[in-house]
């Protein structure tokens, strides 16, 4: 499927209803880009009610998204540098169940490799050296997935030394929070960065959900926040608490209450068809989510986790004065008048 | 005053971080002790975490090292990659502090899987995972492990990060800079021998004895007198640093026990069936 999202008269605003159902397809390559922070879980359910199938879940971290892909059948294989696990190795989760029955592959790396293989995949080069560590552990030994493609170790052309290399990695589509973005895709995000900026620019498509969506002059004001963008996104959708119960700097906190209660309501096989049942299959769209939150446990939960203001300063940007005022310009070099003259008397082509 | 053993464990950790150092905080405990270290011995001290928020002041429980609302700004934004290449390629990083599941002799780590990592039994289970904690530990001048659940084992089911390799000099013929200094875990704290690079129990803690953690650990343990040093103890924390620590919760995880029975209180009506397997 071609998209032409490099044109801005393309309507990109759109319902993660219809973005899912747009862009994303079965069988795909799919990155959640953020890391930690503003995990994009309303576009996570998304995918679940939609019963996107094989899809491979590539990530730095997984906190509850890839239990929650799992759970809804999304997946046949999960390429990931830290899948996070409470409570230790007591309790049974939703990829113990899919590993015991080999439902799923898997492959490990760390974090940093991991995301050497975006940023080289958003760089445009088809490897990147990383760190020697790696080297020394099983991680570089055990390979599933990836097989030999995995690592592999040069000679670096310079100092002649041994050098771990890993693949570029291009995921098919890459899902991402972020605070705010405009209508064009510009998405300005903050806070801590994680690994977003690269693994959404290493993808071959883009959608954003975001806080707000605001007016472009106010993206324009502060171009240093935009992280993605807008040529490269394929859609934009407005959903308030995208990233609930992540946390999402200048907004909320983490709902560490919500996250708990998870981890306690999906320890066994059939509690956990009921928690997607209640929260993310039986729910139309992010609205409904929250009212059903409100519902079961009532407006205070939610107000609480509401950060405290701590304002970023504002910068002066600034742009030229007008230059060419003659009664200044002359006192330099040539009036206004003086240069139209010249460039007449100097051109090469005729009207 | 009563005071639980992981709290004497997060203190002792917070006073390994020097003043002025460059630390590295991984998820948990280390974080406590980060910004217990901060707050008191080494205010100048530069905590950061692998998420890109260099110079935190935290003032609350972070909940990941990702957290962006338990400090109010900090220093320096970037972003994963550059904390790896800028900070920790270049060496920069004078001591990280990592939680840890699995340990052997040598300092080497496994936090990726118990058991075959191919999953063929039920008694097997996949863990985190790396995490940044492979680079970290390879990669630091000095690494600090924390140890509140974890397991010493002869040989670990998995390599997940390097510590000093098969001992010697064998993690220094690699090309890692550094390596384990010290192992702190709820019953004493071990570091490693100049020479040989094996642990060792270096001190104590209160009502503590070396049978007991003799027993922890699957081969012959060594202790501080084998190699000449005198075995130390480890002092009862004073209470203002105890206060300090529970402000923080740190034992609220989402998996603990304390978490558990919060969220029960919270959001109440809902817990009970959800455990049936």
């Amino acid at each position: 499927m071609v998209i032409k999202t490099m044109s801005k008269e393309i309507n990109k605003v759109m319902s993660v209803k219809e973005a899912v159902s747009k862009f994303v397809e079965n069988g795909e390559m799919l990155v959640t880009a953020n890391f930690l922070h503003g995990i994009p879980y309303a576009l996570v359910h998304e995918i679940i009610r939609h019963e996107k199938k094989n899809l491979t879940f590539v990530s730095c971290s997984s906190v509850e998204e890839g239990d929650l892909l799992l759970s809804g059948g999304c997946l046949s294989k999960i390429i990931i540098s830290y899948y996070h696990r409470a409570g230790g190795i007591r309790y049974k989760r939703e990829l113990d169940r899919v590993l015991l029955k080999k439902n799923v592959e898997f492959e490990d790396y760390s974090n940093f490799t991991m995301a050497s293989m975006f940023m080289a995949g958003a760089l445009g080069y088809s490897f990147m050296p990383v760190m020697k560590a790696i080297k020394e552990t099983d991680v570089f030994n055990i390979r599933t997935i990836k097989g030999e493609d995995k690592f592999k170790i040069i000679k670096c052309p310079f100092t002649g030394k041994e050098t771990v290399v890993v693949p570029a990695l291009n995921p098919d589509i890459a899902i991402v929070h972020v605070q705010r973005a405009d209508k064009y895709g510009n998405a300005q995000f903050w806070g801590s960065l994680g690994t977003l900026k690269w693994s959404a620019l290493a993808s071959k498509k883009i959608i954003v959900s975001c806080e707000e969506i605001v007016d472009h002059e106010i993206i324009k004001h502060s171009p240093f926040l935009t992280i993605i963008p807008g040529f490269r996104v394929s859609a934009v959708c407005e959903e308030p608490w995208g990233a609930h119960p992540s946390p999402l700097a200048g907004y909320y906190n983490t709902d560490i209450n919500f996250r708990s209660l998870y981890f306690g309501q999906t320890l066994s096989n059939i509690a956990n068809k009921k928690w997607i049942e209640e929260w993310v299959s039986g729910r139309k769209n992010r609205k409904d989510y929250l009212d059903h939150y409100i519902k079961r446990f009532g407006q205070e939960p939610l107000d609480i986790l509401k950060v405290h203001e701590y304002l970023s300063d504002q910068v002066n940007m600034g742009y030229k004065q007008k230059y060419w005022q003659d009664d200044f310009c002359h006192k330099i070099a040539q009036t206004r008048e003086q240069y139209k003259e010249k460039t007449l008397e100097y051109g090469e082509l005729d009207l | 005053m009563k005071y639980m053993r992981v709290e004497l464990l997060t203190l002792v950790t917070s006073k390994e971080i020097i003043n002025g150092e460059i630390c590295v905080i991984g998820q948990g405990v280390p974080m406590v002790a980060g910004a217990l270290a901060k707050k008191t011995h080494a205010p100048n001290a530069i905590i950061l975490t692998e998420a890109g928020m260099i110079d935190i002041d935290a003032f609350q429980n972070l909940e990941d090292v990702g957290d962006p609302g338990s400090t109010a700004g900090y220093s320096y934004s970037i972003d994963l990659f550059d904390v790896f290449t800028t900070i920790v390629n270049r060496g920069f990083v004078d001591v990280s502090i990592l939680g840890i599941a699995q340990i052997d002799k040598f300092g080497n780590i496994n936090s990726t899987v118990v058991g075959d990592y191919f999953i063929t039994s039920r008694k097997h289970f996949k863990l985190s995972g790396c995490g940044g904690a492979t680079e970290f530990a390879g990669h630091s001048k000095r690494v600090i492990l924390t140890m509140v659940g974890g397991k010493f084992i002869e040989k670990l089911d998995y390599i997940t990060s390097p510590g000093w390799l098969t001992g010697g000099d064998s993690r220094k013929k690699a090309g890692l800079q550094g390596g384990p200094t010290a192992l702190v875990s709820k019953y004493g704290v071990f570091r490693f021998d100049d020479d040989t690079k094996e642990i060792y129990l270096d001190s104590i803690f209160p009502r503590t004895t070396v049978e007991e953690i003799r027993e922890l650990v699957p081969w012959d343990l060594k202790i501080a007198e084998d190699f000449g040093k005198t075995l130390k103890k480890v002092e009862n924390p004073r209470i203002e640093d105890l206060e300090f620590i529970r402000e923080f919760e740190p034992f609220l995880g989402i998996g603990g026990n304390a978490g558990r029975i919060l969220q029960a209180q919270v959001l109440p009506g809902y817990y009970e069936g959800g455990r049936t397997i």
